[in-house]
């Protein structure tokens, strides 16, 4: 009897030796040598930056022993447990959440059936449980040597990225290559933060470039953080190294709810809700050709340090994040006087609308500081689709359901101040500062076009012009003859925006709206 | 001696109500002379002060500059308090109310059936 238990108890610790075994494994990737050249590159094992981004001890892998089934091209000979992809759940700053990394040491990173079946996995039980899905790549794209298998992979992950756009927030951190079919992924989802000189995305690469256009140009160039940070948009944050990127991805995360149905999280205040910095009263010069800086509007209004700044440095005539009023996450969409004038190109109505459309979707309220003089007249503008583009704007806002509350700061001309969350786009409040200009045009061109006989028949036209644009300014260049009609709610002092917005965002808090039955809209793309 | 029902019923009652009267001033009577044995202590000591013992008074003349900033405090803190009581941005930090979950799950059932 004695013997036989202890057979049982040598049989259960040689099991139990064999799964510690399987697990010591399963860390060490694709081996020590190529965790050595990762961190020779300056990256980390896709280990390290699982357990640098979720709060100690919190992560749950699943699936780990998964492996592949091909024995193409001698595959059969490099079969490693998890498939050079991580999956499972974790939490961050005490909030759940789905991630998974690519693992670069395991045939660098290539995207295979069986990461395709994990993610699957991952993803269909993120959108069942409502949390947020993070991405870490750092892959070589499609595994060749599986064929259609890895294709059939990437199309799942990009079929369940779609489905789960609007259910959870999705965020991509690239912190490596990302080449060919393999960027959908993270262009689908909502987020994409790249880190500097060790990621790139692109379609393309340099030597194909090379081979059929002629261009020469590198990769830093082509598909850089920079580059998407700034030229394409591809990507909203340019992260210094990893680490930051990792910290970046907690801090976005803490403005986010974690799925559709859910409010967005709310902090208890550190800031006087009635502060009124009396410095806005004077922030805007009284030249409507003198530029401002929008930021500093903001920072001054919202609660202190809340503003995180989503697309910093692409279309900046545009100013679009994150922020918190008393504790409340909302979402803050403004013009920027001191670049462009502020006025509305392409890139700026792509930025707004789908910063727009993501507060929309994630029951963010929408705060939006308007001050333009338009949208940027140019041949390259007409022709590059300005109309469509702009167009995305009014469909973004309109289509919100969520509270929507405005603020003219100064100009408020023709189409622009109507796609910037006017009164007719259903904003629910709208309020002007005292130096708010709302009409169809700058005084200038407005007098050029009503006054182009008087103008020509006058014997100082130079005088008359000048006489004329000081009349149109004392009519339009105030906030009263909105006001008048309805078009705006009320004329505050930039002191007071802070608490009236605080006010208005209480009373509208549990705001419905039901838009009317469709299966979607057309929005133009 | 055969007393009525109603007589032994008028008689049982009385000395019932003599046996608890009695009780009663018996009672009171033990207790005065467990106050007169017995005073409470705050007398005690209002009269050992009485005697002689002079109580720790603290010095008003010293405390003017004290009792100005004690006003500043007290002002400020009514200020913070008259703000905290108007309650600005109370709601936001309460979360949604049940209105909205209600819509909301109103608005989902109605897409469920438009489906």
């Amino acid at each position: 009897m004695d013997s036989q238990t202890n057979n049982n108890q040598d049989e259960l610790q040689a099991k139990i030796r064999q799964l510690q075994e399987m697990r010591k494994k399963l860390a060490e990737g694709g081996g020590e040598e190529r965790i050595k050249a990762q961190h020779e590159k300056g990256k980390q094992t896709a280990r390290e930056r699982i357990e640098k981004l979720v709060d100690p001890g919190t992560f749950q892998e699943v699936q780990p022993f998964m492996l592949h089934r091909h024995t193409d091209f001698g595959m059969e000979k490099s079969r490693f447990l998890g498939d050079g992809l991580i999956a499972g759940f974790a939490k961050i700053n005490g909030r759940r959440v789905c991630l998974y990394a690519q693992d670069f040491t395991v045939l660098g990173g290539s995207f295979s059936e069986v990461a395709g079946i994990k993610l699957a996995k991952l993803m269909d039980m993120a959108m069942q449980a409502g949390v947020p899905v993070i991405g870490l790549s750092d892959g070589g794209g499609a595994r060749i040597q599986e064929g259609v298998w890895s294709l059939w992979a990437f199309g799942e992950l990009f079929y369940r990225n779609t489905l789960a756009s609007g259910v959870i927030p999705q965020i991509s951190v690239e912190l490596g290559p990302c080449a060919g079919g393999a960027v959908y992924s993270p262009a689908i989802t909502d987020f994409i933060i790249m880190t500097k000189n060790t990621s790139n995305m692109f379609i393309t690469g340099p030597e194909v470039i090379k081979a059929v256009t002629g261009e020469e140009v590198d990769f830093e160039t082509l598909g850089g953080a920079g580059t998407h940070s700034s030229v394409s948009g591809v990507a909203h944050f340019a992260a210094e190294n990893e680490d930051h990127a990792l910290e970046l991805t907690r801090t976005l995360l803490s403005y986010l709810p974690s799925n559709n149905l859910e409010q967005p999280p709310v902090i208890p205040p550190t800031d006087d809700p009635f502060r009124m910095d009396k410095t806005l009263d004077a922030i805007v010069p009284v030249d409507p050709n003198e530029p401002y800086n929008m930021h500093e509007v903001i920072e001054k209004i919202f609660d202190q340090g809340s503003f995180f700044e989503v697309h910093a440095n692409f279309a900046r005539n545009a100013v679009v994040g994150f922020a918190r009023l008393h504790g409340q996450s909302v979402g803050v969409v403004g013009q920027q006087p001191a670049f462009l004038a502020g006025s509305i190109d392409i890139d700026a109505s792509d930025k707004i609308a789908r910063f727009v459309r993501f507060c929309d979707a994630f029951n963010l309220p929408i705060i939006t500081f308007s001050d333009s003089p338009g949208f940027l007249p140019g041949v390259a503008q007409e022709h590059g689709g300005i109309i469509r583009h702009g167009a995305k704007i009014v469909f973004a806002y309109s289509e919100a359901t969520v509270p929507k509350l405005t603020v003219i700061t100064r100009k408020g001309y023709g189409g622009a101040y109507i796609v910037m969350g006017s009164k007719h786009l259903r904003a629910d409040l709208v309020f002007a500062w005292p130096n708010a200009e709302i009409a169809v045009m700058g005084a200038e061109g407005a007098v050029n076009i009503l006054f182009r006989k008087e103008l020509k028949d006058a014997a100082d036209p130079k005088a008359e012009r000048a006489r004329l644009v000081a009349e149109y300014r004392a009519k339009f260049a105030n906030p009263y003859n909105a006001a008048a009609g309805g078009h705006i709610d009320d004329v505050i002092l930039p002191s007071e925006t802070r608490p009236r917005l605080i006010a208005a965002l209480e009373l509208l808090r549990d705001k419905q709206t039901r838009l009317p039955a469709k299966k979607h809209g057309n929005i133009p793309l | 001696m055969d007393a009525s029902p109603i007589t032994q019923g008028l008689i049982i009652s009385v000395a019932g109500l003599i046996v608890a009267f009695t009780s009663m001033a018996s009672f009171i009577l033990v207790i005065i002379l467990l106050q007169k044995f017995f005073p409470p202590k705050a007398e005690e000591t209002s009269e050992a002060l009485e005697e002689g013992e002079q109580p720790i008074i603290a010095k008003a003349e010293d405390n003017e500059e004290e009792e100005a900033i004690v006003a500043a405090i007290t002002i400020a803190l009514h200020a913070a308090r008259a703000k905290a009581q108007s309650k600005l941005g109370a709601e936001l930090q309460a979360g949604r109310s049940n209105w909205w979950a209600a819509n909301l799950l109103a608005a989902r059932q109605e897409t469920v059936i438009k489906k």
